[in-house]
C-alpha cells in the first residue's frame, strides 16, 4: 500500500512536471498567439464604470473565424482616437456586440465604414444589449458638452428579460463599488454554481491554458475532425445555437416575448427623449435563424422541435411593432442581407456578422443618415 | 524576460514546473545535482522577471558581495572588519536606491523602473553572509551555492528568511522523505495553496478606504476596510509560507524556518512579533536591535540607558517599516509599531512595580485581560496595516470626515 502510493505521488509530479513542460512549450514557442484566444476587454472604465476598457490593443483570435486587432480610444469606445471629438458631432451608434464590431477589424466595422465614406460617425456600442448603460453613456457624453446630429440604438435578437427598478439618466460619475459590495460580490460569485459550468470552466480553460486552446483550435481547423466534433456536440455549430433565449422563437410564449419587447420599447423611448428633436432611429439586427431558414430548420431538427410552435422572426416581430407603436423610426436591413443570396454574412462559427455583412448594414444605415 | 511568458509568481504554471522538477530531482538517483538544477531553476525563474537593465543592476548587486564574504571566509582576523563592513553600508545603500525609496529617486540614473523582485530578501541572507562569514569557515562556499542560497526560486519572491546554516544542513539532506512526512508536507502545501490562492483574493481590496467618504458609506464599509485587508494578508503570506516549507520538505529539507505562530491571537505587539514573520523578526532581534542594544549598554551610562534602549526599538522599527515599502506610510506603520512596542514594556514594568511578579503573571493570564488585550492588539494591528494599504492623504481625510 506505502509503495503504490508512493509511486502514485511520483507519477503526479511527473505528471505535473510534463504538463508544465508542455505548457510552457506551447505558450513560447507553438502556439504563443494563445493569449488572442479570450482578451480581457471589460473591466473598470475612468467614464462609465463597468465598460470597455480603454487604449486597447488587442489581438482577438477565434480560428476557422478571425484573427484581427481591436482598439478602443481614450474613452474605451471601438472608434478612431483622433478625430472622435468630430465623430461626437456626428451620428451616435449604440449597440451590442454585433456593432462593438466583435471579430472585425477596426476599419471593417459599419461605423467605421461610414466614417470612411465621410459621415462622422461615433461607435458607442458595448458588449451585450443594455439600455441602461447606454443612456448612462448618453447622459455622461451630454454632460460633457457633446451633441449628436442623429442616433442609432443597433438592437441583435439576443436581449434578454429586463430588470424593473428605475435607471438613472441623469449623468453620473463612474461609481466604484464600496468596500462591503465588492466583497460580498466576490463571495456570492464564487458560491454561485454557474461559476462550476461546463461552459465557465470551458472558458477558464481557454484563458489560462496554452495547451487546451492549441489542442482545440488545431482539431477545430481539421474539416473532418471538425464536423464529427459538430456531430458529438463538442464543438459549438453556430447552427444549433440560439442568439438570445431559445424560448423566444416558442409561439406559445408570444405573450411573454411581446412583454419583453414592450419593456425594452420604453427605454428606448425614454433615450429618445433625451435627445429632444434630434433625428431618432432603431436599427432591427436579425438572429442568424431568422436571416437564413435552412439554418434554422437544422436548428429545429437537431432538438425534436415542430416548425408547427417555432418562428424565428418571433423576436424580431414584436419589437418592430412595439417600436413603430410609440412612432419610433425602424430600420432594417433584413431584405437587404438576403437580397444578396450570401450564404455566409456571419462568421463560420460565430453568429455575428462579417466584414461583408457589415458593409450591407453601413449601406442601409448610411442611406438613412443623409437623409435626415 | 522570456518572449511568451509572464513572469513566474507563487500561482502560475511556471512555478508549479520547477517544483515538480525540484521534488523529482530530489527524489532521483542524482540527487547530487540538486545544487546544479537550483540554480538553473532560479535562474529561469529570475529571467521571466528580468529585463536587461534589471539584470545588470542584479548582477552589480550580487557578485561583489560574494568576493568579499569568499575573502574574508572563515577569517576571525580583525583587519578583514573594514571591507566587511563597508559590503554592508553599500549594499544598504544600492538596495535603497534601486528600490527608489522617497527623497533618493533622484539618484536613479535608469531611464525606466528596475525590477526588484526579492531583492529585500535578497539582501537580508547577503548581510547575513557578510555579518557570518567569520564564523561560518566549516561551511563550503561556492559561487553557486552563493547564488542558490540568495536566489532559490522557491523563497525568492517572500521567503522565509533562512540562515546559510541551516541552508547548508538543508541541502545535505536532500532526498526522498519517508512517506508520513511526503503526505505531511503534500496536505500542507495544498492547504497552503487553497488559502494563498483561493481564500485570499477575496477579502484583497487594494486603497479601499477612500471609498468610506461616499454618501453611501456604512458602517459595514467600515468594518470590510478594517478587516478584510489584515485577513488577506495573513492567508496569502502564512499560505505561501505553508506551501514553500511544504515543497522543501518534499526535497528532504527540513531546515526551512517557519514564519507564524497564530499571530492574530497576540495578546500585545511584543507577542504580535513574536508570532508574525518569524524569520524576518528574529533577523531583525540578532543583526539590529541586539547589537544596538549590547553597544548602549556598553557605551552609554546607566541613568540614561533606559531612553538609549528606547531609541533603539524606534530605530528598529522604523527600519522594520522601510523594509516592507518605501514610501513615508511604512515609515509610519515602524514607528507606531515601536511606540507601541515600548508601551508595552513601560507598561509591563509598571504591573510588576505595582502587583509584583507573581501579581503581575496572575492579572495578565486572567481570561478577562486576555480578551481585552487580544482584542487591543488585533484592532492596533489592522489599524495599522491600513497604512500598507492605503495613502496616509486618504487616511487623514476618513479621520477628518469621521471626528
Amino acid at each position: 500500500m506505502g509503495r503504490a502510493l508512493k509511486r502514485i505521488i511520483t507519477l503526479g509530479f511527473v505528471g505535473l512536471l510534463g504538463f508544465g513542460t508542455l505548457e510552457l512549450a506551447a505558450r513560447t514557442l507553438f502556439f504563443p498567439e494563445w493569449v488572442g484566444l479570450s482578451p480581457r476587454t471589460i473591466g473598470a472604465n475612468p467614464y462609465f464604470g463597468a465598460f470597455t476598457l480603454p487604449d486597447l490593443n488587442i489581438r482577438r483570435f477565434s480560428p476557422a473565424n478571425y484573427d484581427v486587432v481591436n482598439t478602443t480610444n481614450r474613452f474605451g469606445f471601438r472608434d478612431r482616437r483622433e478625430g472622435f471629438e468630430a465623430d461626437l458631432n456626428g451620428v451616435w451608434v449604440f449597440g451590442d456586440s454585433n456593432t462593438f464590431g466583435m471579430g472585425l477589424n477596426d476599419g471593417e466595422v459599419y461605423t467605421a465604414l461610414m466614417d470612411q465614406a465621410g459621415l462622422p460617425t461615433a461607435n458607442l456600442a458595448g458588449l451585450g444589449v443594455d439600455m441602461r448603460r447606454d443612456m448612462r453613456i448618453s447622459a455622461q457624453l451630454t454632460a460633457m458638452g457633446n451633441r449628436p446630429k442623429a442616433v442609432l440604438v443597433a438592437l441583435s435578437m439576443n436581449f434578454i428579460p429586463v430588470p424593473t427598478e428605475p435607471e438613472k439618466t441623469e449623468a453620473v460619475p463612474a461609481e466604484m463599488p464600496l468596500p462591503a459590495t465588492q466583497l460580498g460580490s466576490k463571495l456570492s460569485n464564487v458560491m454561485r454554481s454557474e461559476a462550476f459550468s461546463f461552459l465557465s470552466i470551458k472558458s477558464i480553460l481557454l484563458r489560462n491554458v496554452a495547451l487546451y486552446g492549441f489542442i482545440k483550435t488545431r482539431l477545430v481547423s481539421i474539416p473532418m475532425i471538425r464536423d464529427r466534433l459538430h456531430s458529438m456536440g463538442v464543438v459549438q455549430d453556430v447552427d444549433l445555437l440560439s442568439r438570445g433565449p431559445a424560448w423566444m422563437t416558442d409561439i406559445s410564449r408570444r405573450a411573454e416575448v411581446k412583454a419583453i419587447a414592450e419593456t425594452l420599447a420604453d427605454r428606448v423611448a425614454t433615450m429618445r427623449g433625451l435627445f429632444g428633436g434630434i433625428p431618432f432611429a432603431v436599427l432591427l439586427l436579425p438572429n442568424h435563424h431568422h436571416l437564413y431558414p435552412t439554418r434554422f430548420t437544422k436548428y429545429l431538427t437537431r432538438f425534436g422541435l415542430s416548425p408547427e410552435t417555432q418562428d424565428a422572426a418571433q423576436p424580431y416581430e414584436a419589437i418592430k411593432a412595439v417600436l413603430e407603436k410609440r412612432n419610433i423610426q425602424v430600420l432594417e436591413v433584413l431584405n437587404d442581407l438576403r437580397g444578396t443570396q450570401d450564404p455566409q454574412l456571419i462568421f463560420y462559427n460565430d453568429a455575428h456578422f462579417n466584414s461583408k455583412g457589415h458593409r450591407i448594414i453601413a449601406g442601409v444605415v448610411m442611406d438613412w443618415a443623409r437623409t435626415e | 524576460m522570456i518572449a511568451g511568458l509572464t513572469p513566474f509568481s507563487a500561482e502560475s504554471v511556471g512555478f508549479a514546473t520547477l517544483v515538480a522538477g525540484s521534488v523529482l530531482v530530489a527524489w532521483s538517483p542524482w540527487r547530487d545535482k540538486f545544487l546544479a538544477w537550483m540554480a538553473v531553476a532560479s535562474l529561469v525563474f529570475l529571467a521571466t522577471w528580468l529585463d536587461i537593465l534589471s539584470v545588470g543592476v542584479f548582477l552589480a548587486f550580487l557578485v561583489p558581495p560574494y568576493f568579499v564574504v569568499r575573502g574574508a571566509w572563515g577569517n576571525e582576523k580583525t583587519g578583514v572588519q573594514a571591507p566587511l563592513v563597508l559590503t554592508v553600508v553599500w549594499q544598504v545603500v544600492f538596495f535603497i536606491v534601486v528600490k527608489g525609496y522617497t527623497g533618493v529617486e533622484g539618484l536613479q540614473f535608469w531611464d525606466h523602473p528596475v525590477v526588484t523582485i526579492g531583492l529585500s530578501y535578497i539582501l537580508f541572507r547577503q548581510l547575513h553572509m557578510v555579518i557570518e562569514c567569520a564564523n561560518c569557515g566549516a561551511l563550503p562556499l561556492t559561487f553557486p551555492r552563493y547564488l542558490v542560497y540568495t536566489l532559490s526560486f522557491w523563497t525568492l519572491l517572500a521567503g522565509p528568511i533562512q540562515r546559510y546554516p541551516a541552508f547548508c544542513q538543508g541541502m545535505a539532506e536532500i532526498g526522498r522523505p519517508e512517506l508520513d512526512v511526503t503526505l505531511a508536507a503534500l496536505h500542507r502545501g495544498i492547504n497552503g495553496a487553497i488559502k494563498a490562492f483561493l481564500i485570499a483574493p477575496l477579502f484583497f481590496q487594494p486603497d479601499n478606504i477612500i471609498l468610506l467618504l461616499e454618501p453611501s458609506a456604512t458602517w459595514t464599509d467600515g468594518a470590510v476596510v478594517l478587516y478584510a485587508f489584515p485577513i488577506y494578508l495573513y492567508l496569502n503570506f502564512s499560505g505561501y509560507t505553508d506551501l514553500i516549507i511544504s515543497v522543501a520538505r518534499l526535497c528532504g529539507m527540513n531546515t526551512m524556518p517557519e514564519n507564524f505562530n497564530k499571530p492574530y491571537l497576540a495578546r500585545n505587539i511584543q507577542d504580535f512579533w513574536g508570532r508574525w514573520h518569524l524569520s524576518f523578526s528574529h533577523w531583525m532581534r540578532d543583526y539590529v536591535f541586539m547589537p544596538l542594544n549590547l553597544a548602549v549598554h556598553r557605551k552609554l551610562p546607566k541613568s540614561i540607558q533606559s531612553v538609549g534602549l528606547g531609541l533603539v526599538v524606534i530605530v528598529t522599527f522604523v527600519i522594520v517599516g522601510a523594509w516592507h515599502g518605501t514610501t513615508v506610510e511604512f515609515l509610519i506603520f515602524g514607528v507606531l509599531h515601536g511606540v507601541a512596542v515600548m508601551t508595552v514594556s513601560l507598561f509591563g514594568g509598571a504591573l510588576k512595580g505595582l502587583l509584583g511578579r507573581q501579581g503581575k503573571k496572575r492579572f495578565v493570564d486572567h481570561p478577562a485581560w486576555t480578551a481585552v488585550a487580544w482584542v487591543l492588539t488585533f484592532h492596533f494591528v489592522s489599524l495599522t496595516i491600513l497604512l500598507m494599504n492605503n495613502e496616509i492623504g486618504d487616511i487623514w481625510r476618513v479621520v477628518g470626515a469621521l471626528t
